[in-house]
């Protein structure tokens, strides 16, 4: 065989070689980045639930919580502006934050009313509710985990060089909203002056 | 700070604030839930993500040799059933002859595998023409057994895993009980922490704890658990077992599970047609897999569960008794007229008995010295990729620890699983655990009493006690590990690492229990 021919064909398994890596490369990217996608549906289908629980927790408790109509009527006002924010990320963001802090606030106050505990109907709508919660948790942990990966993936070495060029962009991780952030604010320790 | 859930991830860490105040509406096992607090263990503890990668690493390095070793195992027998199965066809076409025109059909059969040989031999010193000989020799064999196995993976997955539910028991959740309800809806929270469809869920009412999930692919898998684990524990440490499950599941690991099966299965049904004309068990299993792959519709699964059995029983050294039986013509129970009948038969299936005999002592060997450790060791890199999984998608390493330790003193393999063993969190492993502390207990107990004992005769029966303890122990030991899959298999290393294994490693992702 010719010394020509064989360069040749060296070349060519090259080039085959470094088109099937970078379909690899893509098909990976690709398929992250769908995750990321569907993570992120996943956690606007759990916070859907939360909207749909909601108006039967106020009914199994108005009986209970006569005096507190004012907590209740805050709690279905903070549904009906989280339904309404739709699909801007930052207002949604905002109004699924409010919502759950009137929860918060609805259960802190539950505590005062030791009939609520005892209804059976009631408790097995706290665990629909405490797993609702979890499932919001979990879905955003999810989402936060799949953005994780896909930008490891599309900054680590074999992605990076495709990426930019196949316009794989960056995905972000959900934020902590500001009230929460100042909830668990770290203190700041000055051992300046301090001595042994 | 290592680049773990806790560092990238702060979302995961603020909603301990959010649940925190459900605590009134909730049942006190569930105030300690995962998201309520946040991850424990020292900052420079091993990061989830990184033990992951690792075991991922291992598995490959592992399922790539085990990969290699069944491609040479089914050479080799290829090489010894082959020659085996094309003299058994010349001997029974030349009987066939003496009443038939088809006697030369052996002849022409034996010549040219002669010729093949003749020219593998003869092309020994020039490596392609052997390489081309051998392929020739050793290829329909292959391109059998690959056929084989394409057909009973359509049968399988076909039937899904109806008939191992049915042998497990396992019924619907009840609707009404509120443990029950937390089940299914912990099974979703953590299907939607891995981003997997949920399962479906079934309970087995059994009084030993074990959960499972059992199928060919996370979409088809079912969750089993079981009734006594809901009751041993609390809600974290169940969130820790379903998360390990269903971890495990997106890690792929049921289509490995099924595939380490399908290998096992093939060579059974391999085995059983070679002894289609020896043995009553393998014309049983071959007629049902036969009626299987023509049938349809729920009542299937139960004969489907049993044909699995027999397939993956003619794969063991039980299938080799078979050929004993078989071979066994001077039993002293027969007449001398059916002495004589089975000999002649033993006489015309001679090439098939002796080239079964040698395929069985390569797959024995094989799967007891190479194949068996390879395959428990990769399933084991599993089962602790399947823990630092649990570890990442519920963020409380503890639970899962936490609930190890606690299924150590009520887990076991729950009857009726043998097939399935490997898929539950814990297996025999978790009944020796506490049968060596019982054990251990006893005996400081009749040491005790030895010691408390007047006159020697009294001293020798504590001492006869102490034995006949130990073997009554050491008996009920054998006798649950041999219900482990891989025990049926002929494997004698465990699919489970042992609970202290695991229980170390998930301590070093964060586990204070």
């Amino acid at each position: 065989m010719a010394p020509v021919l064989v360069v040749l064909a060296v070349l060519l398994a090259i080039v085959v070689l470094v088109i099937f890596w970078v379909m690899g490369t893509y098909n990976r990217l690709v398929s992250q980045r769908n995750q990321v996608r569907n993570a992120w549906a996943q956690i606007d289908v759990q916070l859907r639930r939360r909207h749909d629980l909601i108006p039967n927790l106020v009914n199994a408790v108005k009986g209970y919580m006569e005096h507190e109509r004012n907590l209740l009527h805050s709690v279905t006002e903070a549904r009906a502006r989280a339904i309404a924010a739709g699909n801007n990320v930052a207002q949604r963001g905002e109004a699924e934050g409010e919502l759950t802090r009137s929860l918060r606030a609805l259960f802190a106050v539950a505590e005062a009313y030791p009939a609520l505990r005892a209804s059976e109907n009631v408790q097995s709508l706290q665990e629909e509710l405490a797993s609702t919660e979890n499932r919001v948790a979990f879905a955003r942990q999810h989402y936060n985990d799949a953005v994780m990966s896909y930008n490891t993936a599309r900054s680590q070495m074999p992605g990076v060089l495709i990426a930019g060029p196949l316009g794989f962009q960056e995905a972000d991780s959900w934020a902590i909203d500001e009230a929460d952030r100042a909830a668990r604010e770290v203190p700041q320790v000055d051992l300046s002056g301090a001595t042994g | 700070m290592t680049i773990d859930g806790n560092a990238v991830r702060p979302a995961a860490r603020h909603w301990p604030a959010v649940t925190h105040t459900l605590d009134v509406f909730v049942h006190s096992d569930m105030q300690q839930s995962a998201l309520y607090r946040s991850v424990p263990g020292p900052q420079d503890r091993k990061s989830f993500f990184e033990e992951q990668q690792r075991n991922r690493r291992n598995t490959w390095r592992l399922t790539a040799v085990c990969w290699v070793i069944i491609l040479a195992m089914g050479l080799v027998m290829s090489a010894i059933l082959t020659p085996a199965v094309l003299g058994e066809l010349a001997i029974l076409f030349g009987i066939a002859g003496i009443f038939l025109p088809v006697g030369w059909i052996g002849r022409v059969v034996l010549d040219g595998y002669g010729a093949l040989i003749g020219n593998v031999g003869a092309g020994m010193s020039h490596p392609f023409r052997f390489a081309f000989g051998l392929l020739f020799l050793t290829g329909p064999g292959m391109l059998i057994t690959f056929l084989l196995w394409r057909w009973l993976h359509g049968v399988f997955v076909r039937f899904g895993v109806g008939g191992v539910l049915l042998s497990l028991g396992a019924r619907e959740p009840r609707t009404n009980d509120l443990e029950e309800q937390q089940l299914s809806n912990i099974v979703e929270e953590m299907a939607i922490a891995d981003g997997i469809a949920p399962p479906r869920v079934m309970l087995i009412d059994s009084d030993v704890s074990n959960a499972a999930m059992i199928g060919a692919s996370p979409e088809t898998a079912t969750m089993v658990v079981s009734r006594r684990m809901l009751d041993d524990l609390d809600r974290d440490e169940t969130q820790g077992v379903l998360g390990q499950l269903i971890g495990a599941a997106g890690n792929g690991d049921l289509a490995i599970a099924w595939k380490i099966a399908s290998v096992f299965q093939t060579y059974g049904l391999l085995m059983t047609i070679l002894m289609l004309p020896l043995s009553k068990n393998a014309r049983r299993a071959f007629w049902n897999l036969l009626k299987l792959s023509l049938a349809s519709g729920k009542d299937a699964a139960a004969k489907s569960e049993l044909t699995n059995q027999l397939l993956l029983r003619a794969s063991t050294p039980d299938g080799l008794d078979d050929l004993n039986e078989f071979m066994d013509f001077e039993n002293s129970r027969y007449s001398n007229l059916r002495k004589i009948y089975l000999f002649v038969r033993v006489a015309i299936f001679f090439p098939l008995v002796l080239g079964v005999l040698f395929a069985y002592i390569v797959l024995l060997m094989v799967v007891l010295f190479l194949l068996g450790p390879l395959l428990a060791l990769t399933w084991r890199t599993r089962v602790y990729l399947a823990d630092a999984t649990s570890a990442q998608l519920t963020r409380n390493p503890d639970g899962l620890a936490r609930a190890l330790i606690q299924l150590g003193q009520t887990g076991a393999l729950i009857p009726g699983s043998q097939m399935v063993s490997h898929l539950f969190i814990v297996g025999a492993e978790a009944a020796s655990g506490r049968r060596l502390n019982r054990m251990q207990q006893q005996l400081m107990q009749m040491g005790q009493q030895r010691g408390d004992t007047q006159g020697l005769s009294n001293k020798i029966d504590v001492g006869t006690q102490m034995v006949a303890m130990l073997m009554t122990e050491q008996r009920a030991q054998e006798k649950d590990e041999e219900e482990t899959f891989e025990s049926k298999q002929g494997i004698v290393v465990s699919f489970h690492p042992s609970l202290n294994r695991r229980l170390k490693k998930i301590r070093a992702l964060g586990a204070r229990s």
